[in-house]
Formats: C-alpha cells, structure tokens, sequence
C-alpha cells in the first residue's frame, strides 16, 4: 500500500507541484545556500582559532543581530525544505535534494574557508594533522549538518510524521542547537581547538 | 637483363678463372662496376699482368700501349682483347661481337665509329686507343641518361673537349653524358692549362697558382673576343654552360654571350661587368672563387665585443654568421646587443660536431634542431629566421641521400613543430650538399661551404640555385683593433638574414644562479618550457581534436608547474586552489593542458634552479592572470591578492605580535625587503614585482608567450624592475599605496560590493594577526613598504 500523506482532499497526490511549490523550494535553496556561507565559509560568526599560530583567536561576533538574522533566514531555509507539497508521494524530492544541496555547499565553503590561514610557504600548522584544521569547521557547521540530516529523514523516513512536527522539526532542532553552540563556544570549545590535539592522528 | 651482357659475364669467369687474382663475376645480364671490374682483370691478365686488379692505373695503360697501342682494321689485336673490347660496348649500350660473328675489329667497326662519335672525337677511321679503352672500361655515359639531369649543352662542351684535347697526354677522356662532374671539370682545368701555354706534365688539373696567374693574364675575354689559336672565348662559355648558364657555345663573345655573363655574374653577387674577367673565371671554375674579393659577410667562431662588430661594420661587412650553440663560440646575450647596435645583420649557424656520417641521424637531426628551436627562442630571434644546420664534411652521395638527408629529416620533424615563432631551415656543406637538401626539400637557404675546393661536393657541381652564402677563405682579420679569425662569406641577394634592429636579447643571469650560458636561468628555462608545450600540443592536434587554439594557455600551464608544490594543494597551500584553481573551459583544453604537463615533467631539469623565489613569483603571477591587473595606482584589485598586499598583510602580522611594540612605520621600513623574516623579505618583492611586471606585459601583447613578457622585464637590473613596479604600478606615490592598502585592510571589495562579508576575518587568518590593521596603521604599512620600494629601486 502507498502512503500518501500530503494528499488533497481526494487522497491522492497532484500531478504536478504548483507554482507556489517551486517558488518556495527556490527560495529555500537560495537561504540553505546563504546559510552553508555564513556557517562554512564565515564560521558561523564564532570565534576561529589559526592553524599556524596558538593563542589567536578572531573576535566571537555571536550573539549579535547580524548573526540572528542570518540565523533565522537559514532556519526559514530549512522550514521551506520541509513544507507541505500536495504532489508529493512517499519521498520527497525537494527535502532529499535541499538536504543534500545544503550539506554540499557547507562542506565546500567550510573548505574553502579554512585555507586562508594557509596562504604560503612560510604559514606551517602548529600541530599534527593541521589540528583543528577540519575538526573546527566540523563544531561550527554542526547545527547545520543536524539540521540537514533531520530534513533527509523528514523526506523519506519520517513522511509518516505529523504535518506541522515534520516541518519545523529540523529548523527548531537547528535554532536550539545554535542558540547552545553560541553559549558554549568560547568556554567549551576554543580551548580544546586551540590546544593540542585530542587525540593521535 | 641483357644476353650479351650475360654472355660476356660467363665468357670472362670461364676464361680467366685461373687468373692471379681473379674475382668471379656475378652473372646476372645486368651492366654494372662488376662486370667493368671483370673486364678490366681479363684485359690486365691478356697484358701479363699479374695478380689481376680492379683498376685502370699506370700499369694497365703502359701495359696496353706498349703491347696493343691501337685497335684498329689494320692491327693484328688479340681474340680475347677483342672480346674484352666486346664486352665493354655491351655494357656501353653499343653492339659488340654477336654470336658467331668474327673475332674481328671489322665486326665491332661500326659501333666503335659511333662510341667515338658520341665522344666528339669523329667517326672517321675509328680506332681503340689506351684513353679510349679506359673509358670503355669505366662507367662513363656517352649520351644523356634517360633518367638524369644531363643537358645537351654540356654534353655539347663535353664532346668538344674530348676532340680538342684528348690529344694532350694527361687529359683523359670525360664523359658524354651532358652531366657536369668532377671529372669534367678537372678536364676543363686541364683544358685552360694547355691553353696557357703549359706543357704535358705541368698542367695538371688543379686550380693552383700557375692557373690563377693564366687566368689573369691571359684568358679575360670579352665582348667582341673570338677564339683562334687559343680557345678561351669557348673554354668561357663552356664554363658558362657547366654553372647552369645558357651561354652559346660558337668561340665568339657575343652580345648573348656577355648578358649570359652578367647573368652569372649577378646570380654569384661579383661585379657585373658582361666579361669573362679573372673573377667571373674563379667563380665558374672552383667553388671558392676569387679568393680576394671583399665580401659583405663574414663567419667567426669568436664571440665579438661591441668595438669588433662596429669594427666589422667598419670594414664594410653587413653580415655576420655566428653560432647558435658551442663552449665558448655561442652567441652571448651581450653580443647579440653588440651586433645589433653596430648594425650588422646576422645568420644563425647551428652545429655540433656533424663532421662524419656516423654523426649524422635522424635523431641527432632532432635533437640539434630542438636545441636550435629553443636556442633561437631565448636569443629572440624572429619567427622564419633561417638556421644553417652544418654539414662539415664531405659526404658523397649514397651519405648525403642517407645519413645526411636523415639527419635533415631530423631537424625538419622539430624546427616546424613550434606554434609560435618556428624557424626555417638552413644547410651548410658542399654545393652537393646543399643542392641535395634543398631539392628533398629539406632545407630552404644554403650556406655553400666553397672553401673547401678539395671536396667532392663542391668539384663538378654548380652553385645551388637557393644560395644564400658562399664560404670562400679563411684570414686572420683586424676587428676593431683585434686580429681574430674570420671566414670570408660572400653574400647572396637572396640571403635572409635576421635583422636585429627589432631582435631585444635574452636577459642575462643577474642573481648568481647557476648559468651554463650566462643567460638568465629563469628565462633560458621558460624558452625551452614553451617550445616543449608548444610541440605537444601540435602534436596532440588534429582535425578532429584542434587543441592547437589552446596554446595561448602555455603561460598559464607553464606557471602552474612552477609554483607545485608550494603554492598549490598540499598540506599549507589550499588557499591558492581557492584563489587560481586550474579549470579547463573545455576537454581540449583539458587535452592541452594534460599533454603540456606531460612535456613540462620530461624537461631537464624539471624547474629552473634559480636563487629567486621562482614559486613565489609564479603563483602570484597565476593571481593577476586569473582575476586581472588592476591600474588605480592608488587602488588595489583582486588579482593582487596574491602579491603584495597578502605579503604587506603578513608582515603586519609578523609586527603585530612582536613583543616590543616597535614603532610601525620604523620596523616595516627596516625589515620590508631585507629580512625574509619580516614576511615581506627581498626575495617575495622582487617575486611580486616581475609577477605585476611581467603580468602587465603579457596583458599587454595579447595572446604573447610568456618569454616574450619575460624578455624585457628580466633584462632591466633588480632595482630598475622594482623602480619600474613602483613607477607604474603606484605612480611612485607613497600615498597611493597607503591608500591602496587601506581600502583592502577593512575587507575585499568583490565587484559592487565593499567589504564583502566575512573577508577581513578571511585576510586576518592569512596574515595570521590577532587583528586586523586600522586605517591608519594600513596606512603606514603602505607608506613603509611605498618608502622600501622607492629605496630598493634607486
């Protein structure tokens, strides 16, 4: 039996998204990406420790207004990836490939940001493995990678789910896990990343 | 296969097989040196000589004339010499003996007759003679090959020569075959020595002394002149004729005669005067000429300073030959800008060794031709310039058609597989030599080696049509106040020499890197790196695949080698992936870029070893080709991100986490440029200055190479770049730079935006700082490094 859960009135899913529906999985595209740019590529406005150097720490520009609005915009992103499509069957393709599309564009621009402290010959990693080269980028776009994972399930697993909870599921968990990230940041985190490795690479 | 050949063949192994020295002959029907070997042993064995040999030497004539003098109607000759005598006229193409006819001279009268005929000696009262069987047992031609370049004219000449002086004792019959060879023109030596008066046993063939005193005083000719007694008028003419010149051949120096002679006398670049005067007979005769002329070119092995090429100029030469490559005999970077300010013009000559066929390959054809390729590159020899490749022995011509024409073959698969800047070809040897590459089309000018008359490729052969220099002696020279050793090369019409009013030299090695040439390693390094991507990728071209239009991304290839793996994706580098990734816009770019990789990692060595910071330079250099030049002096662009703004950045950092909190603009403008460890030391400004330089230059030509940017920059002297860079980069204006520097300290300015989001935290982990400058101190960092830049370019 076909699970149609988005179904019209008459049970069974429309032949084709509407207007509304592609005009709103553009926009969360478009917010998913601003938000793997702001995480990835500017470290989510946390405090970043340098690879080639102990003890310098950028200014942690969180919490601020700038950082809630682009907050707020990206957990918009991710509640338009989970919204209601009436043509949609067991899976949704929008929320698999809005999933998918965010985690990609966080890695890459996590990548991309994490090399500027590595412009030339004469910049060196101060310890093994360019510790936390990878590791930091990984804590700083945690919520995302979260929340993008919650809506990967929303989309196929949890289609079962109620409505309303499979829609602001991921972008509730994101928020909340920022909000913790934020307050724990500079206590929690920065001194482990600016200190030794861990653990052996 | 001829019967009567054959018959003969097995007449001689079944007759003289018991011979002393006997050499069985193949017995095939076919005409050859081993059937006329046979012959001349039978003839020897039949005079008693004995062990037989292969030759017709002194022995064999004396013999003869002492035993048979004459084979006539009238002289009792014996059978097995009559046969011999039959054999040779087969072999000849005349009837000798049939089966069954008599063992007679009557029975080959008539074919003797013609033989004779046909060697201008008349057919009247045929006989054989010592001079005439030594002819028969030669291969001798006595008419014009089917197949050949014989001409009726010569021929003509030839038969006169044969009936006017085969009287002489030592002049020996030559050849009706219409060819000019050596031997003919020994006989016409022979010829012009008899008619100076010598006596037999004097004249001997040679273009000596005595010969050039006779052409002086007795044999100029002229218009109106007519042969009588003596026959230089025909003699003249008859030269004409062996240099390709349609001259009548009547003994009367007609008004056709002295046109045909001033034709000759232009085409060898001697003065035109319509006469057989003693320079136009030096030149008809040997390949050297007349010796004393001036000429308005001239070879050396010597590197000329400025005062030996103004020297040289003043001497009235126009032209130089110098060699491309040598210990010690290469053009040096400093000649080149000697030659070309004296005014002289320059034809390149490239040779190793290519004085025996061993040496002479294909493979040694290409790589002499590479090595040229790259060579001219790095002198800046124009695109076409013709290269003399040397042939400096004397092949003869199974070797020239082999070996020689192999190692042609060689320099012709590399010279042309350049895209940009291929040269010409060029040959230097005998006149046979020459005439052999140019007519495989192997070679598009000749530098005729004519002073060496000895050779056998210059003896019996005309001056090639496409000559462009002609060797003729060999003097110690005064050159601007130094006696130095010169060839004397007369000068063609036709020789495209470089002109090098608009050549500018390669740059020479500043730095103390190691140079073999004295040229600048980085540069001599990006000639040879060129020419290799240039040749893989023509040569991964095709109809169906044309990645030749991709060429114009060598510089881009060539700097992304350079700056791996500092500058490039290892462990420390990842920002440059970032900043100049290498992307191809399609799969034959990608082609192109695979194949020129592939050249660039097979060159020796792989990069430049050079004490400047090569990498550095490179990689900053990818910057301003990726994302532009920006020409505000007192603005920054993206593409000078990876220069000297990221440099200024980190030195910035440096100070700011020094300790003692030193005044600002004191310790950038003491530790820019000096100390590697300020992060900003000499070797990154100079890699930012020929970066921007250089860079400027190459936007500049538009679609140029990368060495033809280079040459210029890299000539000036380190400061003059840096005093360069400041001038036009930054008006040489302090002030420019701070502000420059200043707009970039507040964050990256990424098209309309300001300040684009998240860069300045972005350049603050480049400069590994805890913070980024304010305004004012981005200010003096500028004003510090503007002061470093105005001080080191002084």
């Amino acid at each position: 039996m076909i699970a149609v859960v988005d179904s019209a009135s008459t049970g069974t899913p429309a032949a084709r998204p509407s207007r509304w529906n592609l005009v709103t999985a553009a926009l969360a595209l478009v917010l998913t990406v601003l938000g793997a740019f702001w995480i990835g590529f500017g470290g989510a406005y946390l405090g970043r420790v340098l690879v080639t150097q102990r003890g310098v720490v950028s200014l942690t520009l969180a919490p601020s207004l700038p950082w809630a609005v682009l907050a707020l915009l990206t957990a918009l992103g991710l509640l338009l990836l989970t919204s209601p499509r009436g043509w949609v069957g067991r899976v949704d393709p929008v929320g698999v490939f809005g999933a998918l599309w965010t985690l990609a564009w966080l890695v890459g621009l996590s990548a991309a940001g994490s090399v500027f402290a590595l412009s030339g010959p004469q910049a060196h990693c101060v310890y093994a493995g360019c510790w936390p080269r990878g590791w930091q980028e990984l804590l700083a776009g945690a919520p995302l990678v979260v929340a993008a994972l919650l809506v990967l399930g929303m989309a196929t697993a949890g289609r079962r789910m109620a409505r309303p909870v499979r829609a602001v599921l991921p972008a509730v968990v994101y928020l909340a896990l920022t909000v913790v990230q934020v307050a724990v940041w500079d206590s929690l985190f920065v001194p482990v990343l600016d200190g030794p490795p861990p653990f052996t690479f | 296969m001829d019967e009567q050949i054959l018959a003969t063949q097995k007449w001689l192994n079944t007759t003289y097989a018991a011979a002393n020295g006997w050499v069985p002959v193949v017995e095939d029907g076919l005409t050859g040196w081993d059937v006329i070997y046979g012959l001349r042993r039978g003839l020897q064995w039949e005079l008693g000589i004995s062990p037989v040999a292969s030759g017709f030497g002194d022995q064999t004539r004396a013999a003869y004339q002492a035993q048979i003098g004459r084979i006539d109607a009238a002289s009792p000759t014996p059978g097995n010499v009559l046969r011999i005598l039959s054999g040779a006229l087969w072999c000849k193409g005349y009837a000798g003996l049939y089966d069954g006819a008599a063992v007679s001279f009557s029975s080959m009268e008539s074919s003797v007759s013609t033989v004779r005929d046909h060697l201008g000696l008349g057919p009247d009262n045929p006989f054989v003679d010592v001079k005439l069987m030594a002819s028969l047992l030669s291969m001798d031609a006595y008419r014009i090959p089917f197949f050949g370049d014989g001409t009726a004219a010569v021929r003509e000449v030839q038969q006169w020569l044969n009936g006017t002086f085969s009287h002489r004792r030592d002049f020996a019959l030559v050849p009706c075959d219409g060819i000019f060879s050596r031997q003919v023109q020994t006989a016409l030596l022979f010829a012009l020595q008899y008619e100076f008066g010598m006596a037999d046993g004097v004249a001997n063939g040679n273009f000596g002394p005595g010969t050039r005193n006779g052409l002086k005083t007795q044999a100029p000719v002229g218009p109106g002149s007519v042969d009588g007694a003596k026959n230089f008028v025909r003699l003249f003419q008859g030269a004409m004729r062996f240099n390709r010149i349609d001259a009548p051949f009547t003994g009367t120096f007609d008004a056709q005669t002295s046109s045909e002679a001033s034709t000759f006398q232009s085409f060898m670049e001697i003065p035109v005067t319509g006469a057989g005067d003693y320079t136009t007979w030096c030149n008809l005769l040997v390949s050297n000429g007349d010796t004393t002329i001036a000429t308005k070119g001239f070879d050396t092995n010597r590197q000329l300073t400025l005062a030996q090429a103004n020297g040289a100029r003043s001497n009235g030469y126009t032209h130089v030959g110098r060699y491309t490559v040598g210990s010690g005999k290469f053009i040096t970077s400093g000649e080149l800008d000697a030659l070309k300010a004296s005014g002289l013009k320059l034809f390149p000559l490239h040779q190793r060794f290519n004085n025996s066929a061993s040496t002479m390959t294909r493979d040694a054809g290409r790589t002499q031709g590479l090595e040229a390729v790259e060579r001219c590159r790095t002198l800046g020899l124009p695109s076409g310039s013709l290269v003399f490749f040397s042939v400096d022995f004397d092949p003869v011509g199974e070797t020239i058609h082999g070996p020689v024409l192999d190692f042609f073959e060689g320099v012709n698969d590399v010279m042309g597989s350049v895209l940009n800047g291929s040269y010409e070809v060029g040959v230097y040897g005998t006149r046979n030599v020459c005439q052999v590459m140019l007519d495989e089309g192997k070679a598009k000018g000749a530098f005729v080696a004519g002073m060496s008359t000895g050779f056998s490729g210059n003896m019996g052969f005309p001056m090639p049509t496409e000559w462009h220099y002609n060797q003729i002696v060999e003097v110690t020279e005064n050159l601007g106040g130094t006696s130095i050793p010169v060839d004397h090369d007369v000068v063609s019409s036709r020789a495209a020499a470089v002109d090098l009013s608009t050549v500018v030299g390669p740059p020479v090695e500043r730095d103390g890197s190691t140079s073999a040439t004295g040229f600048d390693v980085v540069f001599e390094w990006i000639c040879r790196a060129e020419v290799a991507c240039e040749r893989a990728i023509k040569e991964a071209d095709s109809a169906l695949y044309p990645v030749k239009q991709w060429v114009v991304a060598v510089p881009d290839y060539i700097l992304h080698h350079l700056r791996i793996p500092e500058y490039w994706n290892g462990a420390y580098s990842g920002l440059w992936g970032l900043y100049t990734p290498q992307g191809d816009p399609d799969e034959y770019a990608a082609v192109a870029r695979a194949v020129s990789e592939g050249a660039l990692e097979d060159l020796s060595p792989t990069r430049p070893s050079s004490t400047r910071d090569v990498p550095h330079w490179a990689a900053t250099m990818l910057g301003y080709r990726t994302w532009g030049i920006e020409t505000a002096h007192d603005d920054y662009g993206l593409g000078d991100l990876g220069g000297w703004p990221l440099d200024l950045l980190q030195a910035w950092g440096v100070y700011q986490k020094l300790a003692s909190g030193p005044d600002l603009f004191t310790w950038m403008t003491d530790n820019l440029g000096s100390s590697d460890s300020s992060g900003f030391g000499y070797g990154d400004v100079v890699a930012d200055v020929d970066a921007w330089l250089i860079a400027a230059a190459l936007k500049e030509s538009s679609g140029g190479t990368l060495s033809s940017s280079s040459r210029g920059v890299l000539r000036m002297t380190t400061a003059q770049r840096i005093g360069a860079f400041y001038a036009e980069r930054f008006g040489s204006s302090e002030s420019n730079i701070a502000t420059a520097f200043a707009k970039l300290a507040d964050g990256i300015d990424v098209g309309p935006v300001d300040n684009f989001p998240f860069t300045v935290d972005k350049l603050r982990e480049a400069s590994g700082a805890s913070r980024m400058p304010t305004e004012a101190e981005a200010r003096t960092c500028g004003q510090a490094f503007g002061r470093v830049l105005g001080r080191l370019g002084a």
